[in-house]
């Protein structure tokens, strides 16, 4: 009998123990914070948390350390919840990180029908974009997101329309190929196969470099006198078809930003030039290459490769025409439709 | 005692304040006082510095290699260096190398000479995480208990130095931050300390100028793989295209984005004979043009990251390349230096309060970093010796600068303190055009 009252008093007190542990035994505690409560789709998000006195800990259902932190890159709204159970007894704490989705970017196709044209005749350019509020294409305006328009241009010309959208823009490219006779109509010009790369190497001869002071872009008495034998060569009647490029370039001294302005200074103030020599603006295209080119690490002279003062210049590059040796008058105006 | 320490950097602040006004000259060049030099020295902690941090070895735990816990105590140490904001003891006073966890803290033998400590970080690297405490010292407090996993053990080592620095001076940290630039033909990214250096755009043609958003989420640059100079968006992360406005006609450079990350300058002759600068959303459409001068450069345009309401930038309106400052509607202009020579490549440093610049005598072939302080107008020389120094760009946290040189024969990405001291070199194999960005 002892022996029965014995286990049962020990019984008891171990009974009593436990209730009195469960009694005790503090609730879990759970925090989340997230670093960044809004973000773009493609931004991470840090999610830090903390527990105490749990036993089991679940991040949005994945069993977790006490204390930690994950990085995300949700692509939609979520929620981080941390849970922390203790027996029966659970902490939660959750944030809820907003994602801004980015609208899909706009797409867009062109097409020239047809691809080449003669002098004087009309090409018909068709467009259609996607997600697109508009299409530009630079000289002829701004349009609707598909439609078509026509054109006429002298000589071959690659036409580039942009689709504008809240995702961002797209471009799309066509070209329009002038020969220089009419098509289907009598012969205006003979067209030398080799004519183009014989109107480079004129061009080559006939255009030079010019050349500039340190940081500047005013045209010297020499440059000036080599842009008046460019500018005989470029309105003869053979060359007057000849589209070119002028690119201005500088030597190394500086920063990149401040020579591609020095540049760009250099090569239109040889354009203006030219303009008033006679040269049709339409022919000429103008872009900087700061000091992109730039070889020079001393003064030097501008015979001298490499030297700063060959640096310093713009120059002429042939880009397409000439290649009619009796010049085609220039074709009437055509109205768009 | 982060209060305590608040209160110890506002009385250097106020003092340096209090200091006699720099002597203004009024045309042949501006003051370069000592006060500068003063300030900018007093924002970076040099050793000796009054708040001692001392960084335990992180030991090696179950199922972790020898190499991470290395490279996880090297980078957390060079991190805390680098960051300037507390001295770091060195480990050589420590009363042993290591300590795993807090029941081996002892904060006595860590207060008692000579380590002196106010904070003590250490952990453990194991197999799955990191653990890793930062207590005070004095008041045997835990500052951090925290639990680290992550793919990279080095981004592990980034994220608790800014922890640590977080808690104890509520300052953002830039352990985690990356630097874009360029080769002249990809343009590159890596962390802050030269590692992780990746081609994330490899455009192959001129790819000049990139520059990141403040987020850090998108990187602009001026490419010419159609011929003509255009500006390219991409992300940031994995490279992949964003649309921009494209302009008919002109060369375009320059392109920044505000801090908010809502608008961007840049500078074109799309509209003239010479280069504008120009604000338009951050997708390049609805720009608005801020300079409107005949045969005059205006280009190299940079926010004030602080209000977003002014920009700095470079003209030639005197005849040589100057610094001018302007409201974002193109009002105010005012030149703000006058040293003569060339002054280029402005960078407004993102609290608002310095100017960073180059600057050369006419015709120089080698260029050196300047800061200025916009307040007093006071400047500073921060770089010397040989090569050329240029393109200065501003750590997110306006205490650290990232330039380029080509002291070593070839342009190269360095970076500094803001008073000029401890520059490391941190691109290899070539880099021009900085941008650091979170």
């Amino acid at each position: 009998m002892k022996e029965i009252v014995k286990k049962l008093l020990v019984l008891s007190s171990v009974i009593v123990w436990a209730i009195i542990a469960a009694a005790c035994a503090k609730p879990p505690k759970a925090e989340l914070t997230v670093s960044k409560n809004q973000i773009k789709q493609g931004e991470s998000v840090s999610v830090n948390w903390k527990t105490e006195n749990a036993k089991e800990i679940l991040l949005n259902g994945k069993a977790v350390a006490k204390t930690g932190t994950e990085v995300y890159t949700p692509n939609e709204t979520t929620t981080y919840e941390i849970l922390g159970k203790s027996g029966k007894k659970e902490a939660k704490d959750s944030k809820s990180v907003q994602v801004e989705v980015l609208p899909a970017g706009p797409t867009i196709t062109m097409s020239a029908e047809p691809g080449a044209i003669g002098v004087g005749d009309q090409a018909t350019l068709r467009w259609s974009s996607q997600r697109a509020d508009r299409v530009e294409i630079p000289g002829l305006g701004s349009f609707g997101p598909s439609g078509e328009t026509k054109v006429s241009p002298v000589s071959s010309t690659t036409y580039t329309a942009t689709a504008k959208g809240p995702g961002g823009d797209a471009s799309a490219s066509a070209r329009v190929t002038v020969t220089d006779t009419k098509s289907g109509g009598a012969e205006t010009g003979i067209k030398n196969p080799n004519a183009d790369a014989d109107a480079a190497r004129r061009f080559k001869d006939g255009v030079r470099s010019i050349f500039f002071d340190f940081d500047k872009s005013d045209l010297t008495d020499a440059a000036k006198n080599t842009l008046d034998r460019n500018s005989q060569f470029l309105t003869r009647s053979e060359n007057s078809t000849i589209v070119f490029r002028v690119e201005g370039n500088c030597d190394p001294r500086g920063s990149e930003e401040y020579n591609l302005a020095l540049g760009d200074k250099r090569a239109n103030a040889a354009k203006t030039y030219l303009i008033g020599k006679g040269v049709d603006p339409s022919r000429m295209e103008v872009i900087s290459n700061g000091k992109r080119y730039a070889a020079g690490s001393s003064e030097g002279d501008p015979s001298v490769i490499p030297s700063w003062a060959y640096d310093r210049r713009a120059e002429f590059i042939y880009l397409r025409g000439g290649g009619t040796l009796r010049p085609v008058p220039p074709a009437p105006p055509v109205e768009n439709k | 005692m982060k209060y305590k320490l608040t209160f110890l950097f506002i009385l250097a602040f106020l003092f340096s304040t209090l200091a006699p006004p720099a002597k203004i000259q009024a045309q042949d060049g501006q003051a370069t006082g000592q006060n500068l030099k003063d300030k900018l020295t007093g924002i970076v902690v040099n050793p000796g510095g009054v708040q001692r941090l001392g960084v335990a070895d992180f030991l090696l735990g179950l199922g972790a290699k020898d190499a991470d816990t290395n490279i996880f105590n090297e980078v957390l140490l060079n991190d805390l260096k680098f960051a300037g904001v507390i001295d770091i003891v060195g480990k050589s006073l420590y009363p042993k190398k290591g300590l795993a966890t807090p029941t081996e803290f002892k904060p006595e033998e860590w207060a008692a000479d000579p380590v002196r400590l106010d904070y003590l970080a250490f952990g453990r690297v194991t197999g799955e995480q990191i653990e890793a405490y930062l207590f005070d010292v004095k008041t045997k407090d835990g500052l951090i208990n925290k639990t680290y996993r992550g793919d990279s053990i080095r981004q592990v080592a980034h994220q608790f130095a800014d922890d640590i620095i977080k808690k104890l001076f509520n300052i953002d940290g830039i352990a985690n931050s990356k630097i874009a630039y360029t080769t002249g033909k990809d343009i590159m990214i890596m962390d802050y300390d030269g590692f992780g250096q990746r081609a994330l755009v490899r455009d192959g043609s001129y790819a000049i100028l990139p520059s990141l958003s403040p987020d850090g989420s998108r990187v602009a640059y001026i490419s010419y793989k159609t011929g003509q100079p255009t500006i390219q968006v991409h992300s940031a992360k994995d490279g992949l295209p964003f649309g921009f406005a494209s302009f008919p006609r002109g060369t375009i450079s320059s392109p920044q984005y505000s801090s908010d990350g809502g608008r961007i300058a840049f500078a074109s002759s799309k509209d003239s004979d010479t280069m504008e600068i120009y604000v338009a959303n951050a997708d390049g459409n609805r720009a608005r043009r801020l300079t409107d001068n005949r045969g005059i450069i205006d280009t190299s345009p940079r926010w004030n990251p602080k209000t977003n309401k002014q920009l700095a930038f470079i003209s030639d309106r005197t005849g040589t390349p100057q610094v001018y400052i302007m409201d974002d509607d193109g009002t105010n202009v005012q030149r703000v230096l006058n040293d003569g020579g060339q002054a280029d490549s402005p960078a407004w440093s993102p609290d608002g309060q310095f100017i960073a610049y180059t600057w050369r005598p006419s015709g120089a072939g080698r260029s050196d970093v300047f800061i200025m302080d916009v307040a007093t107008r006071q400047i500073l020389q921060l770089t010397r010796g040989d090569g050329s120094n240029e393109a200065p760009a501003w750590a997110p946290d306006s205490r650290h600068i990232v330039f380029q040189s080509n002291r070593s024969g070839r342009w190269e990405i360095f970076i500094m303190n803001i008073d000029g001291s401890s520059e490391i070199q941190v691109s290899k194999g070539g880099g021009r055009s900085p941008s650091w960005s979170r």
